[in-house]
């Protein structure tokens, strides 16, 4: 009958209208950089390649959208920030674009090692963040 | 909690920054390469300096010199020795220079076939460079993609009829003439057309000899065109549809060569294959070898892989993509194919890396001076893609027997003025008195250089070595001996009247034949 949890202790928790979206979208895009890269480095097929310079791309825009909107919220003090994950985060979003720069070279070389190594740590900071995130929100304390 | 989060999170922080430094300095440590004091020179000859290729380039070197034209009066410098004039100007984009029997001057001028497709982020942001590269300013694009045939009927160096020969063509570069036929190849095509020396007009339309490998792709699209000896044989540039062969190998049949095509029926066959993206084709009147200019790859540094010209052989193999320069493996070409890096032969003369050698052509029998009097021009568009600019000149590599002997001179020079192009050098040839003819694809220009002497029409005419040379090439081939016999003649009474009409100044054209090539956009690069 009555909720017993909100997911937001207060409504002005609830983040800015694109935000959530915006940041999983972005974390999609750059997991699936893992797995275009590893379908290149399987094939050889150089379309694997070029779908991860895409994936990148597309994962800094969305990911780059979601940073504004997560600095207007700060602006509006509509939520204090969690360190942590925000350095997490920006670190992802570092690593992607240089990632993207070394994507941009040609052939093998520019995946093999250093552009998949990338990719794997890009996801691997990002579950970082998401079990910080995970345990930030359940120990909140009541309000 | 808390306490453990932020540990954890500092740990990832410290590991992440901990890996991009590595990077960043293995990245440092790949740029120690290069830089401004590198001696370009070590890198031009037969046995050129090549340091380790750089994989690792989060930031390739660009350095891209803003177009600014020529304003009245200014031109480029020449030489000791030389003069220099405006031959033709208000051209739209001229790549190759070719003179006809009769000292007649074709300007190939062209535009890159439009609509290419574009595969990756890079595509476009490469685009954009070369888009600043290539100038043209505002404004709406001039027509172009023509060829114009200049007439300097008194011989006195300066163009006294102007008429465009052809017009709406697709994307021309190089042309032949023989036998009252004009070839002309287009990007993707090798057309030709019913043309007698003399006439200012063609109306009849192309019929197609044989194709050429084309788009949509077509990243290096100028096809250029050369003549053999005999008369019998069409040799046309065919470059690669990428700089490395990142779009894949499928994309590259056919390309990255030089096709060999029968005049009569249109046959073909790759006669030579390894060739990033070749230029210039163009034969030694001394060796009748057929040579050219070929544009390395990119984005191994500043200082790789140099550019170079090469003596031509039948059937062989220069190694691009999977090496350079002999068995230099490029390791981005993955799966590796050593069997052909095996096979891979070593160019003749390396001109130093990214000068984007787009023209050549061969100063036997020219009028210039002495120090000029057996070698080869060589024009450089210049560097886009190194810290430091590279070429924006005209070289003069000295010959010996029909080899590369000696350090390249700088002939003309003065395109490049504080970082800023006044003309960018693509074409060569030499007009029918005899001199230099340099096509200006930025500044729109043709430029003629000449014997500062005035000796231009009292130069020794050496056409007859060149045919002599044809001869000696033609003797060697018992099978077309007949045919060849019989278009030698028809050669030689071309000259003779060509002697007659022109006072006492005999022509310096070879044959008919005399094809210079040149460039393009790109990237070349």
């Amino acid at each position: 009958m009555t909720p017993t949890r909100s997911y937001y202790g207060v409504s002005s928790d609830i983040p800015l209208p694109g935000l959530t979206t915006f940041t999983y979208f972005s974390a999609a895009f750059l997991a699936l950089t893992l797995v275009t890269d590893f379908a290149y480095m399987q094939t050889t097929v150089l379309m694997w390649k070029d779908f991860s310079s895409w994936l990148l791309l597309f994962g800094l825009i969305a990911g780059g959208i979601a940073t504004l909107l997560w600095l207007i919220s700060l602006a509006l003090k509509r939520h204090r920030p969690e360190w942590p994950i925000v350095g997490l985060n920006a670190a992802v979003l570092i690593i992607a674009f240089i990632n993207s720069l070394l994507h941009a070279g040609d052939g093998w070389t520019s995946v093999v090692p250093w552009g998949i190594g990338l990719s794997a740590l890009t996801c691997l900071l990002m579950l970082g963040s998401a079990a910080l995130r995970r345990r930030a929100t359940y120990n909140r304390p009541l309000r | 909690m808390m306490i453990s989060n932020s540990l954890s999170a500092r740990a990832m922080l410290v590991s992440s920054a901990a890996v991009l430094t590595l990077m960043l300095a293995s990245s440092d440590a790949g740029h120690a390469q290069d830089s401004g004091d590198f001696d370009i020179t070590r890198q031009i000859g037969p046995d050129p300096y090549l340091p380790e290729p750089q994989y690792l380039n989060l930031l390739p070197s660009v350095k891209v010199a803003e177009v600014i034209g020529w304003a009245e009066g200014q031109t480029p410098t020449v030489a000791e020795g030389l003069t220099i004039t405006a031959y033709a100007t208000d051209l739209v984009n001229p790549r190759t220079v070719h003179t006809l029997p009769n000292g007649d001057v074709l300007v190939v001028q062209s535009r890159a076939p439009e609509d290419k497709p574009q595969y990756r982020p890079k595509d476009f942001i490469r685009n954009w460079i070369m888009a600043f590269a290539a100038g043209g300013g505002t404004g709406p694009d001039r027509d172009t993609n023509l060829i114009t045939l200049l007439r300097d009927t008194d011989r006195d160096g300066v163009v006294d009829e102007r008429h465009d020969l052809l017009t709406d063509l697709h994307s021309p570069f190089g042309v032949a003439w023989i036998d009252d036929t004009l070839y002309v190849a287009e990007a993707d095509e090798v057309i030709s057309y019913p043309y007698v020396l003399g006439e200012n007009t063609i109306t009849a339309e192309p019929t197609t000899l044989t194709p050429l490998p084309g788009g949509p792709l077509n990243h290096h699209w100028t096809k250029d065109l050369a003549l053999s000896p005999d008369g019998t044989m069409l040799y046309a540039s065919v470059g690669s549809n990428s700089n490395a062969a990142e779009n894949g190998m499928e994309a590259e049949k056919g390309r990255a060569a030089i096709w060999e095509i029968d005049r009569a029926t249109g046959a073909s066959r790759i006669y030579a294959s390894g060739l990033r993206n070749p230029n210039g084709l163009t034969f030694n009147p001394t060796s009748g070898q057929l040579w050219a200019v070929i544009n390395e790859r990119d984005e191994l540094g500043p200082n790789l892989v140099p550019d170079y010209m090469t003596s031509v052989q039948d059937g062989a193999f220069y190694g691009w993509p999977y090496s350079y320069f002999g068995d230099h493996v490029d390791e981005r070409v993955y799966p590796p194919r050593p069997d052909l890096v095996a096979e891979a032969i070593a160019p003749d003369y390396a001109l130093s890396s990214h000068v984007a050698a787009l023209g050549l052509v061969f100063t036997d029998g020219a009028a210039m001076p002495d120090a000029y009097a057996a070698g080869a021009f060589v024009g450089q568009r210049g560097s886009w893609n190194r810290d430091e600019f590279n070429g924006y000149k005209v070289s003069y590599v000295p010959f010996t027997n029909g080899v590369p002997d000696g350090m390249a001179q700088d002939v003309v020079t003065g395109f490049l003025v504080n970082d800023q192009a006044r003309g960018r050098p693509v074409g060569l040839g030499i007009d029918g008195t005899g001199a230099l003819l340099v096509s200006d694809d930025a500044g729109n220009t043709l430029w003629r250089v000449a014997a500062a002497d005035g000796s231009v029409t009292e130069a020794p005419v050496d056409s007859d070595r060149i045919t002599a040379a044809s001869e000696a090439v033609v003797e060697d081939d018992a099978e077309v001996e007949a045919e060849t016999e019989t278009e030698v003649e028809t050669e030689t009474e071309t000259e003779t009247e060509v002697e007659s009409e022109a006072d006492e100044v005999a022509p310096v054209m070879p044959e008919d034949e005399t094809p210079p090539a040149e460039p393009a956009p790109l990237p070349q690069d």
